[in-house]
């Protein structure tokens, strides 16, 4: 055990987090109890209240790390913290062991992606510790152009930073089990080769003195198997960025402090913005196939938690490093790409549910096991109660209008237990903010001011209250989509800023209008004393549209950022690692070709494919078919071929060159067109 | 690809393109001072000419560019030192040496000080592989496996279907009964 532990302190935080969960959980159902109590219990009440046991205790048990964040901020951070064992700044002469930093790409954005690296080589430059990190860019995208510009970007990255055999690009021929199976591979290949491994996303950044000193802590402590850092979403331009990184900036600080708090060297592993051991992580982590029917639902989508849990398992620790800075991320820019990245997450954390009940699963992790569940089952949970709900409300007041008593006006809340539940269920949603808001109070001008930081608590509040019926629609799909075994594949997230129109809106969105039209139709006929307590939830149904291209849009994002709001404090003070991601020229005005084209065409960009690409003999039908291929890409042009045919022959070296070689030795009159016009527009 | 028959050309024009097509070529090898261009352009055609006056089948420009690509290749491998002429043409495009040593391109001797700066340059795509073998984990999935297996080693759809009919059957005579019983 590490000796910033003891038995007691482990054992004391779980029982402390459990009890103030618990306790509140019991208070909420206590009064929910006594409010049906009154009438005598129905069986419809008796569902209700076991529904509201989950529901009420997912929120006291989310404002019980919250709280206990907050307690962590009022003693100055917490002396349990693994990042606290470190001993004072690293000396010149320090040996820190090699460490690979692994950035596993797919489609995503290639000028965003280097830029970030570059940032990251040239702030571990500064640390002087650079030459124990090496960079892998670990591709599996499966696009041609994308792959060609990865190549080219990292060419040009080694050659302007000089760092040929520092910086290194792998692309996976087979690309199988997403990023796990990228990572696996990095392993099986390399993985000897180095201690640590800091696993990154396309969109993350970490500061030099920040991977130093993780790889420093690993040193310090061997049983640690991973540490996790808190990343904060940073350079949002859209509304929806600016508002999710405004929230994480002050109610995010004291989750993560409040999680450590009580998980203390049992913390989970959020995928990204990590360092891990890679020994016992090759070992102990390989993910095993869960215990499924259909082979192809085998596979572990959410791979973090499961090895954090199987690392715990293995006898080493997993650490929150929540009070290190110098660890970014980018939030995806308008809601329908967030909720894409709930859709995979959804289906992964439901495959969790296997892991709950497996003999050797240390607690801890089964409660985040449980906490990732119920983060998604309890939309459709919340949804059922809402309705059944509105049943009983319905019954008893055509019961009293049967007995000729005309119910009073939001007579359910008319008993003093039923006003308490509403004053508790409201304090639990709401005083996390308030706390955050506490601690970003002593820091205004980080958040542009007192004032603005004020405006922009209520204007995110708002936004968030709008919001979250459209996120209780989704998740509810999600699930039972889930449930019914609909698969969902590992799409690319859009992290660029763009807009949403309000066709592809609609279209995305109609079901949710629709709902909420129908929801105020329903409550209007059956429950009218009820319309404005539902009116939260239907009222983000019916905007969901205007919403959604409200959030979507980078000019309203910006415009509140010129006026002060939704200030962060990487927003107002930028890390020198975050200034320099913008593009020095509009990306637009790049090579009209295609990746092919300029593979084909460009002798630079052929050289590079091929220096990178193993010469390997091929079988005798796959050369015959490679010819034909081949012959159909030079006369018919590179639109005859699929992006799965262009891929094949992007991957053998002898048609890359053998195709190069033609096309420069073709008569221009015998061209295909599409070639004669990139060859013009090449050599223009 | 079909074959060009360049003898039906006017033969001026195909040398014209030729011309045109190395010259864009060696551009596109960052060969930028057009003396230089010029001058390897010349040599090269020189070569060419000579091999379609010896093989009559062969184009001006199929000639010119494959004396060009030959030997390009075979200066980048030297430049590779025999590690293939792609990673020496990576070295030369990368390293910028073409501003500085353009009078050195695909000469037979270039300077040492450029073989040596490109030599230097090792393109390397990754660390030398050393291969682990990564076994998965065994997890026992405990009570809900057990139970997940037996449901699908007894499940099947006519369960289902027949246990469907019977309720449906059930219910009409329900119906009816009560129908009889209350007119």
């Amino acid at each position: 055990m590490n000796p910033l532990l003891s038995k007691e302190s482990v054992s004391l935080r779980k029982a402390i987090f459990l009890a103030t969960g618990i306790g509140l959980t019991a208070a909420g159902c206590w009064l929910m109890w006594q409010h049906f109590k009154a009438d005598g219990v129905s069986w419809l009440e008796g569902i209700l209240l076991a529904l509201f046991v989950v529901l009420f205790g997912q929120l006291a048990f989310g404002f019980s790390i919250a709280f206990w964040g907050f307690i962590a901020w009022l003693r100055g951070g917490d002396p349990l913290q693994i990042m606290r064992t470190l001993p004072g700044e690293p000396g010149t002469n320090e040996k820190i062991s090699p460490t690979a930093i692994a950035m596993p790409v797919y489609n995503e954005d290639c000028g965003r992606v280097f830029r970030g690296l570059e940032a990251m080589i040239k702030s571990l430059k500064k640390t002087g510790h650079g030459e124990s990190f090496d960079f892998f860019i670990l591709s599996d995208s499966n696009q041609p152009d994308q792959w060609i510009a990865e190549e080219r970007a990292w060419i040009d990255l080694c050659s302007r930073l000089r760092k040929f055999g520092r910086v290194f690009y792998r692309k996976r021929r087979v690309s199988v089990h997403g990023k796990s199976g990228n990572i696996n591979d990095f392993c099986r290949r390399w993985g000897k080769r180095y201690r640590y491994l800091v696993i990154l996303d396309a969109d993350s950044i970490m500061t030099g003195e920040t991977l130093v000193r993780l790889a420093r802590t690993m040193d310090a402590n061997p049983r640690t198997g991973i540490i996790q850092t808190a990343p904060k979403l940073v350079r949002g331009a859209s509304l929806l960025q600016r508002l999710w990184q405004f929230s994480t900036s002050v109610v995010g600080p004291i989750f993560a402090a409040g999680s450590s708090f009580w998980h203390l060297a049992g913390g989970s592993y959020w995928g990204h913005n990590a360092i891990i051991r890679l020994k016992p992580f090759m070992a102990y982590c390989i993910l095993p196939e869960l215990p499924v029917r259909k082979r192809d639902e085998r596979h572990i989508m959410s791979h973090d938690t499961v090895e954090a849990a199987l690392m715990q398992q293995a006898g080493f620790e997993v650490w929150l490093a929540n009070e290190e800075p110098g660890s970014y991320e980018e939030g995806p820019p308008n809601l329908t790409d967030s909720l894409k990245r709930d859709r995979r997450w959804c289906q992964g954390n439901l495959q969790h549910f296997w892991f709950l009940f497996a003999p050797g699963t240390h607690l801890t992790n089964r409660i985040h096991i449980l906490f990732g569940l119920l983060a998604y089952l309890s939309a459709p949970l919340l949804v059922l109660f809402i309705a059944l709900s509105l049943v009983d409300y319905y019954w008893k007041e055509r019961f009293a209008t049967f007995a000729a008593q005309s119910p009073e006006p939001f007579a359910v809340f008319s008993d003093r237990n039923s006003l308490l539940l509403l004053a508790l269920t409201l304090c639990l949603l709401f005083l996390p903010k308030i706390l955050g808001t506490i601690t970003a109070l002593f820091r205004p001008s980080k958040f542009g001011g007192v004032v603005r930081l004020g405006v922009s608590t209520l204007l995110e509040a708002l936004l968030s209250i709008l919001l979250a019926p459209i996120l209780l629609y989704f998740h509810t799909k999600f699930v039972v989509l889930t449930l019914l075994g609909i698969r969902v594949t590992w799409k690319t997230q859009n992290r660029s800023d763009s807009g949403i129109g309000f066709g592809e809106a609609l279209r995305e969105y109609w079901q949710t209008t629709l709902a909420g039209i129908a929801v105020v139709a329903l409550c209007a006929v059956f429950v009218p004393n009820l319309i404005w307590w539902l009116a939260p939830i239907f009222a983000g149904w019916v905007l969901s549209v205007p919403l959604v291209m409200l959030t979507a849009s980078t000019r309203v994002g910006l415009w509140l950022r010129k006026l002060g709001l939704l200030i962060t404090p990487e927003e107002a003070e930028p890390p020198v690692e975050l200034q320099n991601l913008e593009p020095s020229q509009p990306e637009t005005v790049t090579t009209p070709h295609t990746g092919l084209e300029q593979v084909i065409i460009a002798p630079d960009v052929n050289a590079i494919h091929l220096s990178l690409l193993h010469r390997s003999k091929q079988a005798k039908h796959k050369f015959a078919l490679l010819e034909t291929l081949r012959n159909r890409l030079l006369e018919k042009g590179p639109e005859s071929l699929s992006s799965r045919e262009i891929m094949a022959i992007l991957w053998n070296a002898d048609s890359v060159e053998a195709v190069h070689r033609q096309l420069w030795k073709t008569p221009q009159a015998r061209l295909h067109p599409a070639w004669r016009r990139a060859m013009r527009h090449w050599a223009g | 690809m079909s074959h060009v028959d360049h003898t039906q050309a006017p033969v001026s024009q195909a040398w014209r393109e030729a011309c045109a097509r190395l010259e864009d070529y060696l551009e596109s090898c960052d060969i930028r001072d057009p003396e230089r261009r010029w001058r390897l352009a010349l040599e090269i055609l020189e070569e060419a000419r000579s091999k379609v006056a010896a093989n009559c089948d062969l184009t001006p420009l199929e000639a010119t560019m494959e004396t060009v690509m030959n030997r390009a290749d075979e200066w980048f491998d030297f430049i590779a030192n025999g590690d293939g002429s792609a990673r020496g043409r990576v070295a030369w495009f990368s390293s910028g040496a073409s501003a500085k040593f353009a009078k050195d391109f695909l000469e037979p001797e270039p300077a040492h000080e450029l073989v040596a700066a490109l030599r230097s340059e090792t393109i390397q795509a990754g660390p030398g592989l050393e291969f682990t073998t990564l076994a998965r984990q065994d997890v026992d999935y405990g009570p809900m496996e057990d139970i997940a297996r037996e449901t699908w080693e007894k499940f099947s759809w006519s369960f289902v279907l027949k246990a469907f009919l019977l309720w449906v059957v059930i219910f009409f005579i329900a119906w009816g009964a009560w129908l009889h019983f209350h007119p």
